[in-house]
Order: C-alpha cells, then sequence, then structure tokens
C-alpha cells in the first residue's frame, strides 16, 4: 500500500505548509515558520498558510511528492519543545477532539489520502508546543525560539541528504 | 422500574458545541433537551457602533461554513434601509456567490457528513475504505464550490469582496467560464446522487412540520422572498418579528425561535422544497420525480435527498448565470446612509437567516438582530427527537442512540457557527427511581 520511500534529492517538489490560526497567539506558530521560509531561496519547494481546513490539506499539497507541515501543539510538553514525526512510518497522535466538526485533522488527511490514493511520498510533520492559545496576536518568546529552530531544521532537511531522526523530541 | 442511560460523548459531524438529553421515564419519553453550551458570542452586541459597511464582513465571521449567508442577509438588510436596489448582473452575481456556498456545504453534507449515518459507518474516513468514490465526490464538490466563492467573493472561507450595494470587484467573463466544465460535472454527480440517497433506507417518520422559507414570485429562494410558511403564514421581511419570537431557555445559549401562538417551526431544505417545488429547475424537477420523491415531504430523514435535489438546482442556477453573464459597468450601486431600520432575510444552506439593523443618519448600527437557522431549528430538532425516541422504546440503546444522532444530523446544524462537538445523552429511568 505505501509508497515506495524516494531518496531526499530524488523529490521532484516540496510543499511546506504552516497550519494555524493567527489570532490565537502560540496558535500562528505553524504560520510563522512557513511565513520565514518563503524568504529563503529553497529549491522546487513552495510553502502554504492553512488557516482552518483540514480537508483543503489534499488540495494543498497537491502537485508535492514531498510535504512538510508545520503546527502547533498542546500535548503537556514544556513549551516550545519540537516534535517530528514521519507520518508515514509514525503513528501521528490523534486530533485532540477527533470530532472536528465539517473539517478534519492532519493524521485523518493523510489516513483519506492514503485511502484515495491521493498520498505524497513523503509526508513530515513537525509539531511546536504551545504555551499561550488566549486571542491575541503575540506568540510566547519559548515559542518564538522554536519557530526559528524548525525553520532551521526544515532548511537543513531539505538541503541536507540525511534528514533529522523521525519521531523525535526536542526540548526547549 | 428500569432504568436506563444511554450517552454518547463525543458526536461527531455536526458544527457547533452542545449536548443531547432524553429522559424516559416509566416507558415515555419525559424530556428531550438540546443543550447548547457554545459560549454566547456577542455578535449583536458588538456590531453596535460600527459602520453600516462592517456589517457584511463582521458578520461573515460568525460561520466558516456559510458566511456567504451571513454577508448575503447583513447587504440586503442595509440596502433596505436605505432604499437601495441592486439588480441586474449583480444580483445574478450575488446569487452566483451563494450557489458556491450551497455546493460547497450540501456536497460535504450529504457525502462526508450525513451518508456515513445510512451506510453504518462510523464516519468519513471508514467509510472511505470501502466507498472512496463517496468520499472523492463530497471533496470535489467542495472544491468547485469553493473555487466559485474565491473567484465572486475574493477567498473561499469569508469572502472579503461582498460590499453593501454590490462588490468591491466584479469578475470578468474569462474568470468564470472556466467554472463551467466544473459546475457540468457537478450536476451530474447531483443527479446522481438524487438518485442513491433515494435508494437509502429511511426510517419510517412523518411529521406534521409548520415549514417556513422564503417564497419568491419566480425563483427557488435563495437571495429575496417574502416569508411563507404551509399554514398561512406569508409576510414581508418587516412582519417576521411579529410572527417569530425569539425566547431564552435555560438549557441553551441560542435563543429559542417559536412562530407566536403556534410553537416550533422548521426552516432549511425540506421547508424550502415542501413550499418551492414548483420553482426549481426542470431537471431538478425531474431528479425528484425519478427519484419518487414527493413534492411534498415530510420524513426529516430524507433531506439528504432534497439537499441532493437542491444541489441540482445549485449546479443548474451557477450555470445559466455564468452561460448569461456579462460584467457589469459598476461593481457596486452607491449607497447613502440615512437614519432608519434595514430588514434582510436569505437561505443560507441550513435554511432562513434574518437580520435586522437599526442605524442612525451616519450610518452606525444602533442595534442588530440575528436570527441563524439552526437556532430557529432547535425546538422542531428537540420535537423530532421526543417523537422518534416515543415510538421506539424497544430498540436497543446503541441502535436508538445512533438513530438519534442520525436525527440531530437531518438539520446539518450549525449549533454555534463555531466549534466542534455534540454530546448525546438519552437516561432511561421511572419516577419512583428518580422520587
Amino acid at each position: 500500500m505505501d509508497q515506495p520511500r524516494k531518496r531526499d534529492s530524488t523529490y521532484q517538489r516540496t510543499v511546506i505548509i504552516g497550519i494555524g490560526n493567527s489570532y490565537r497567539s502560540d496558535d500562528a506558530a505553524g504560520l510563522e515558520v512557513v511565513q520565514k521560509l518563503s524568504c529563503v531561496d529553497l529549491p522546487r519547494t513552495s510553502v502554504v498558510r492553512e488557516e482552518r481546513d483540514g480537508l483543503r490539506l489534499m488540495e494543498r499539497w497537491q502537485g508535492g511528492d514531498r510535504v512538510i507541515i508545520v503546527d502547533t501543539v498542546s500535548s503537556g510538553a514544556d513549551p516550545g519543545t519540537v516534535f517530528r514525526f514521519d507520518a508515514i512510518t509514525d503513528k501521528l497522535p490523534s486530533s485532540p477532539v477527533r470530532t472536528s466538526t465539517h473539517s478534519i485533522g492532519i493524521p485523518e488527511a493523510i489516513a483519506l489520502s492514503q485511502l484515495l490514493d491521493k498520498r505524497p511520498a513523503s509526508v513530515v510533520v513537525y509539531g511546536i508546543e504551545g504555551q499561550n492559545f488566549d486571542m491575541g496576536t503575540s506568540i510566547s518568546e519559548k515559542v518564538c525560539i522554536a519557530i526559528e529552530r524548525v525553520k532551521e531544521m526544515i532548511i537543513q532537511e531539505l538541503t541536507n541528504a540525511v534528514p533529522p531522526a523521525a519521531g523525535v523530541q526536542f526540548h526547549s | 422500574m428500569k432504568r436506563r442511560t444511554i450517552k454518547v460523548d463525543y458526536l461527531a459531524r455536526v458544527e457547533g458545541e452542545g449536548s443531547l438529553y432524553v429522559k424516559i421515564l416509566d416507558g415515555a419519553v419525559a424530556d428531550a433537551k438540546l443543550k447548547i453550551f457554545e459560549p454566547p458570542r456577542f455578535f449583536e452586541g458588538f456590531l453596535r457602533g460600527r459602520k453600516y459597511s462592517e456589517a457584511p464582513d463582521i458578520t461573515a465571521r460568525i460561520c466558516g461554513i456559510c458566511p456567504v449567508a451571513y454577508q448575503m442577509s447583513a447587504v440586503h438588510a442595509m440596502e433596505s434601509a436605505f432604499g437601495v436596489s441592486v439588480g441586474g448582473q449583480l444580483r445574478e452575481l450575488r446569487r452566483l456567490l451563494y450557489c458556491g456556498e450551497w455546493i460547497e456545504s450540501h456536497g460535504l453534507h450529504i457525502f462526508f457528513l450525513h451518508a456515513p449515518d445510512f451506510l453504518g459507518y462510523e464516519d468519513a474516513l471508514q467509510m472511505a475504505k470501502d466507498h472512496p468514490d463517496i468520499v472523492q465526490n463530497a471533496l470535489k464538490l467542495k472544491k468547485i464550490g469553493n473555487e466559485l466563492m474565491a473567484i465572486i467573493g475574493g477567498r473561499e472561507i469569508h469572502p472579503i469582496n461582498v460590499r453593501v450595494g454590490g462588490f468591491y470587484r466584479v469578475p470578468a467573463r474569462e474568470e468564470l467560464t472556466p467554472m463551467l466544465s466544473s459546475l457540468r460535472w457537478a450536476k451530474k454527480v447531483a443527479v446522481d446522487a438524487v438518485k442513491w440517497t433515494a435508494s437509502l433506507n429511511f426510517p419510517d417518520f412523518e411529521q406534521d412540520y409548520e415549514f417556513v422559507s422564503l417564497r419568491h414570485p419566480s425563483e427557488y429562494p435563495l437571495n429575496e422572498g417574502r416569508v411563507a410558511s404551509n399554514r398561512g403564514i406569508d409576510v414581508s421581511l418587516a412582519e417576521y418579528e411579529n410572527y417569530f419570537i425569539e425566547e431564552h431557555v435555560r438549557h441553551s445559549h441560542a435563543l429559542h425561535s417559536y412562530i407566536r401562538g403556534r410553537g416550533a417551526y422548521h426552516v432549511g431544505p425540506l421547508a424550502r422544497y415542501n413550499l418551492n417545488f414548483d420553482k426549481l429547475t426542470p431537471d431538478a424537477k425531474k431528479a425528484a420525480r425519478a427519484a419518487k420523491l414527493s413534492e411534498h415531504c415530510t420524513n426529516p430523514f430524507k433531506s439528504i435527498i432534497v439537499r441532493a435535489v437542491e444541489l441540482v438546482y445549485a449546479c443548474d442556477e451557477a450555470i445559466r448565470i455564468i452561460e448569461s453573464y456579462e460584467p457589469p459597468p459598476q461593481p457596486f450601486v452607491p449607497v447613502e446612509p440615512k437614519a432608519a431600520i434595514g430588514y434582510g432575510a436569505t437561505e443560507a444552506p441550513r435554511g432562513l437567516l434574518y437580520h435586522r439593523y437599526k442605524v442612525d443618519a451616519a450610518g452606525i448600527i444602533l442595534e442588530a438582530k440575528i436570527v441563524p437557522p439552526t437556532a430557529q431549528n432547535q425546538k422542531t430538532i428537540e420535537n423530532d427527537l421526543r417523537n422518534f425516541v416515543g415510538s421506539r422504546l424497544d430498540l436497543s440503546d446503541a441502535l436508538l442512540t445512533l438513530q438519534c444522532e442520525q436525527a440531530i444530523r437531518n438539520y446539518d446544524p450549525c449549533i454555534s457557527c463555531a466549534t466542534h462537538f455534540l454530546d448525546l445523552r438519552i437516561e432511561r429511568g421511572s419516577t419512583e427511581e428518580t422520587g
């Protein structure tokens, strides 16, 4: 069922998707990461923001054979902790509320894309542990540091043949 | 006496946060409540003091699924206050924008949210394993509806191109015509969906509803019309509040609506269909008749078929508008504010959405009232649950619970136009036990 894994250098096009709500403080971390990456010259790579709709993820990554998703997480870990999952080989933690309304979460979107034979060859998910999800546009200090760190990790991942180890937590 | 409690902690595939509670005492339904604990959102409050021109953008934020409905009711209300009439291609573009929302919303509800109930799946993800085509259709229809909304509205969620008097910018013909092939595909899927949904198994559950929707002399209602019911109501929007009353009930943060002196009523696709079958396009009527769907349908479970019929209509209407589209010379009609009260009501995918605004001479909003469709349906949903459970007490808790969830989803409830889940609890017991 799984598509064969490719060496990094053989990916044709990478799509980096930042997910979050820009009016919910640290929830904007994923959006901030792609904002920063949009200023970096990365070959065969596009960056997109997705503020709301998990159902649109499949549309968003259309045309990409490697997808990197960045989102804020709330797992109880120390704020600013960075998680990295290979969504093809690792089991992603389920959304805390799986029954989200008219939409779906990242694990469900990936599962659905596999069922519909539309899953990219590689899907990597970065999670940044948030601290404050109140209304507002300011981001916590530790999360700001993590944003910079994830940006660098993604650049490294895209330019280095050896990706960071999967399923690893990087503490703040 | 035996006491039974049925509980579903996270009922999926509805929009909003609430719970449902059914209490059965001595073998009869003693209470059925749709409890909405989604915090009040105070939109009516914070519209006060804002400019009339901000109403469409502020109210669009009430819902990510039906922002166009909020924008349309807001602009019509303001235009009625200022005595402005928007006609011609601008009016057509508004209908087209609304078609986009119907296609997106109905497509998703039929195939993604409601179909799993009828086919016996926990959710669309489980259903996709055996019926990937159904889920593909849902996603494609959603995309087509969203594209239409993005072309006319500027973006698909919370469009930003709608203004009182028209639009900030109108699309060129070349922007719209590429949508025709997608819409023709969508229509074919919709026609097939009418046939397919009609083949599903429906509980025998005919209800004696008072249906309420807009009614227009020549159109299936989207943007305009008088408020009509199957029991004789036929009033202008300005008279709406003489007949339809809101009240606060303790178990819901959304106000309940009822018809003065009568009680619950039903808004949404089933109401529109029953009151406006004659205004459907020939192909939509044909699809309904081929599926043996009567012109008068009072089984709420069959709303899935009616949504498919409305999907055919929305595709037909969108194709018609695009084929005859000529960009209007001006993107909007100029508007001069004056002190007045304005009324607007349009047909959101889930039913009648009423707005009233009082504005001052400078166009500042002094008062706002918004009555969304799901708020109006709350009493009817509770009545459905009461009647449904009452006639099926012999069913197992598991099956009864499942069917109750399905009965709620008949309304595609947008409980808050905001959040996440609904908690369903059926409690069985006796008066002796509860003392």
